[in-house]
């Protein structure tokens, strides 16, 4: 009040203004305060009396609402003012008047207007008139009203986010305000919660990282999708996700963080790895390849292919399944892929190298997660290959064993008939000769008889012999060949004396695994059956050597006697097979030098054209290279 | 029978066996029953090819072949299948004289046309009889053609 007389007259009254402060006072002072009223931006002062007759009006303010200075002085607020906004005026200009000083907001129009109602007393402390100030606060009301909808809004989606949400102050983390999605979640009603701290409450598991937290909110503002564990009110813990912002409340520091469980994600998460890690693992245990592929291109392989394949798992993905294929099996690979077949087929596969193997497969269809993929087991069966090859060799070899023992069993029992007819029969003779006194007869006859009776024999032994062959100790032996010839000759030395043949023999030969026994005795027939038929050959000669051979170990036995036409060439081996009926021996050496061959996984064979000497050629297999042996 | 009564001047077995033992036993037994025949031996296959490749004087046709089955060089079974696919040969009497009673043996031989498949027998008087028989009835009864085609 008395600064507003003081800015009004300067802080001098003018004397003798008693009851009514007279006009000429008044616009004494009007230079001094018009110029200060014209700074107040956005504002008027309005001077009325008792009439409610408007004595000064000034500022800005006036001509913004429409009216001016002159049309307004002098004239009555019900002259000047539109009936409405008398309403609004007329009862707060009496107040004033009647000696209140307040304040108040009314609208015009579109615009709002603070006024400031002060009552101007005069010096025996009547109300000579009532001062307006009247401030356009439009700008404030428009932005205030702002606020307000946008608190209102905030306030909403604070109040119905799905997500547990709540404000806290920084310093001490007291919850200013929490939401209904917050109580539900964590237990505690909003009265439980505000006023307290998170702390107290317990909601973070690990006490010390809240501090952390709130110090990075508070550098960056905020610190998003922090996965931590929450604690509610029961005591159960929860996984979530937590998002912090820094916010300013009533000029203090908070925090406003919103939670997120991911309990139930967590666990299917989980669940989802250990699925995946039992399935790795099972693919991991079992013996075969596993493959899953999409419309031909490779998506996973097990260690199993990899090291099938000799490739790294990495190096598999996106490649196309054909490339495990070999260009043999291409076509038959495509046609099972595309007919879906799921039944198990063979094929070859091939490594990056080109290398080759067999292998079995098994391809199924299946969806992972609505794709359709292949999914292909694959065995690598090359031992399964050979262990079948193996099994038709040894099948193989059992049949002919068993056609060569039939063979054998019929030729003995023919074989061995033979002398018994011989001998019954000449018995027969004798019995007659003898009646008859035919002595020369009779001596014949029991030469005969006695001859039959000691081929027999040596049949017999022969085939005994034949059938020991299999049954030699030590069949594994090195065995140098030329100290075997060497034994071999001393043994028929007497033949080779009795032909005075000419024997050959290099300084080295092959050595060979086998029976050292077995192979003397191979050496030994082949010398004697070669000075045997030396036919009438009057330079016999006999002749030993090696043949150099990429694969196996070859000797031959050349003679230079009567040869063995091509024709009989196989036949010399067979059991009793004797090409000359005259000559000696019982036609089991050959028979027997064969089988001996067969048990060292070698061959024999003869070349001759029938005229000209024979060379009977023996093949060994390779013995394998000598490993460090004791001294 | 007329052809028969010719041909008895000659008379002419040949015999392929490689056991000198056997074949001098069945001549003896021949002989004895039947002095007017005449018994060509030959110890092999290949020499029974050979006599009955040539038609001079000296290797004349002959009225029967006994032969053994396993022999050197060329076996019994080859001779055999020989003779009968040879028309100028094919008509001849071939008899099977050999120890092998294996059916896989009688067999072959009459797949091959074998006339007459005979097991030698270890009894002396057995082996006398069966070859009385056997003179009786290939070389008196039996009635071929004359020669080859």
């Amino acid at each position: 009040m008395i600064g507003w007389m003081a800015l009004l007259g300067g802080g001098a009254l003018p004397e003798g203004a008693s009851t009514d402060l007279p006009p000429s006072a008044i616009a004494n002072a009007e230079e001094r305060y018009r110029a200060l009223i014209r700074n107040f931006p956005k504002s008027a002062v309005l001077l009325f009396d008792h009439d409610l007759r408007f004595i000064v009006v000034d500022g800005p303010e006036v001509n913004v609402v429409g009216y001016s200075k002159e049309r307004m002085e002098g004239r009555t607020a019900a002259e000047v003012l539109p009936p409405a906004f008398l309403a609004l005026v007329e009862k707060n200009m009496r107040r004033v008047l009647a000696g209140e000083e307040f304040s108040a907001e009314l609208p015009y129009g579109e615009l709002f207007h603070l006024y400031n109602y002060v009552p101007i007393r005069n010096d025996r402390g009547g109300v000579a008139y009532g001062l307006v100030l009247a401030t356009n606060i439009t700008e404030r009301r428009t932005m205030e009203n702002a606020l307000r909808k946008s608190e209102e809004r905030f306030a909403k989606i604070f109040h119905v986010t799905p997500d547990p949400t709540a404000v806290t102050r920084a310093i001490d983390g007291v919850l200013i305000e929490v939401n209904p999605a917050f109580v539900e979640m964590f237990g505690w009603t909003r009265a439980e919660a505000i006023g307290k701290s998170t702390l107290d409450l317990g909601i973070w598991v690990e006490r010390g990282q809240r501090q952390a937290i709130i110090d990075s909110v508070q550098k960056r503002g905020k610190v998003d999708q922090l996965e931590m564990p929450v604690r509610c009110k029961n005591g159960q813990l929860l996984d979530g996700i937590v998002s912090f912002t820094a916010v300013e409340l009533d000029g203090e520091s908070c925090v406003f963080f919103t939670f997120r469980d991911q309990t139930e994600r967590t666990r299917a998460l989980r669940s989802l790895e250990a699925s995946e890690a039992r399935l790795r693992s099972l693919s991991e245990a079992t013996f075969e390849g596993i493959a899953i592929t999409q419309r031909g291109k490779i998506l996973d392989v097990n260690d199993q292919i990899a090291a099938m394949f000799d490739k790294t798992r990495e190096a598999f993905i996106g490649d196309s399944v054909l490339s495990m294929v070999a260009p043999e099996s291409m076509e038959l690979v495509k046609q099972r892929m595309s007919d879906r077949a799921d039944e198990v087929y063979e094929h070859l596969s091939m490594r990056a190298d080109g290398t080759r193997f067999p292998v079995e497969v098994r391809g199924k269809h299946s969806t992972i997660q609505g794709v359709p993929v292949r999914v292909t087991a694959i065995r690598d069966i090359t031992q399964r290959k050979k262990d079948e090859a193996e099994r038709e060799r040894l099948i193989t070899e059992l049949r002919a064993r068993n056609a060569e023992m039939e063979q054998f069993a019929y030729t003995v029992s023919h074989d061995l008939k033979s002398p018994l007819v011989t001998i019954n029969g000449f018995l027969g003779v004798l019995e007659r000769d003898i009646a008859e006194g035919d002595g020369e007869r009779v001596k014949s006859d029991i030469q005969r008889i006695a001859s039959a009776a000691s081929k027999m024999m040596r049949l017999l032994n022969d085939v005994l012999e034949l059938s020991r062959v299999g049954r030699v100790a030590n069949a594994n032996e090195r065995v140098a060949l030329r100290e075997v010839v060497t034994e071999a000759l001393e043994l028929v030395s007497g033949s080779i004396a009795a032909k005075r043949a000419r024997i050959v023999v290099p300084d080295t030969l092959p050595v060979v695994m086998g029976s050292r026994v077995r192979l003397l005795q191979v050496v030994q027939n082949l010398l004697e059956n070669g000075l045997k038929y030396m036919g009438e050959q009057p330079e016999p000669l006999v002749e030993i050597g090696r043949r150099e051979d990429p694969k196996d170990e070859i000797l031959f036995v050349r003679d230079n006697g009567m040869g063995i036409k091509p024709v009989h060439a196989d036949r010399i081996f067979g059991l009793f097979e004797k090409l000359n009926p005259k000559s000696e021996g019982t036609g089991v050496g050959l028979a027997l030098v064969r089988r001996i061959l067969d048990y060292h996984g070698g061959s024999i064979s003869v070349e001759s054209d029938g005229v000209s000497g024979s060379t009977f050629v023996l093949r060994f297999p390779t013995a394998p290279a000598r490993e460090r042996e004791g001294t | 029978m007329s052809h028969a009564s010719e041909s008895r001047s000659e008379q002419l077995v040949l015999h392929v066996e490689d056991n000198g033992d056997h074949a001098d036993l069945v001549k003896r037994c021949l002989s004895r029953h039947r002095p007017e025949s005449r018994i060509v031996r030959v110890e092999d296959g290949e020499a029974a090819l050979e006599y009955l490749s040539r038609s001079d004087a000296a290797t004349p046709r002959p009225l029967l072949i006994l032969l053994d089955l396993r022999l050197p060089k060329v076996d019994g079974i080859d001779v055999l299948r020989a003779v009968k696919t040879t028309p100028e040969l094919a008509t001849i009497p071939v008899v099977v004289l050999t120890t092998s009673d294996s059916e896989s043996d009688v067999a072959r031989a009459y797949e091959h046309h074998v006339n007459s498949y005979l097991v030698k027998p270890d009894d002396f008087l057995v082996l006398d009889s069966m070859m009385k028989d056997l003179g009786d009835y290939w070389l008196d009864w039996n009635v071929q053609p004359a020669g080859g085609p």
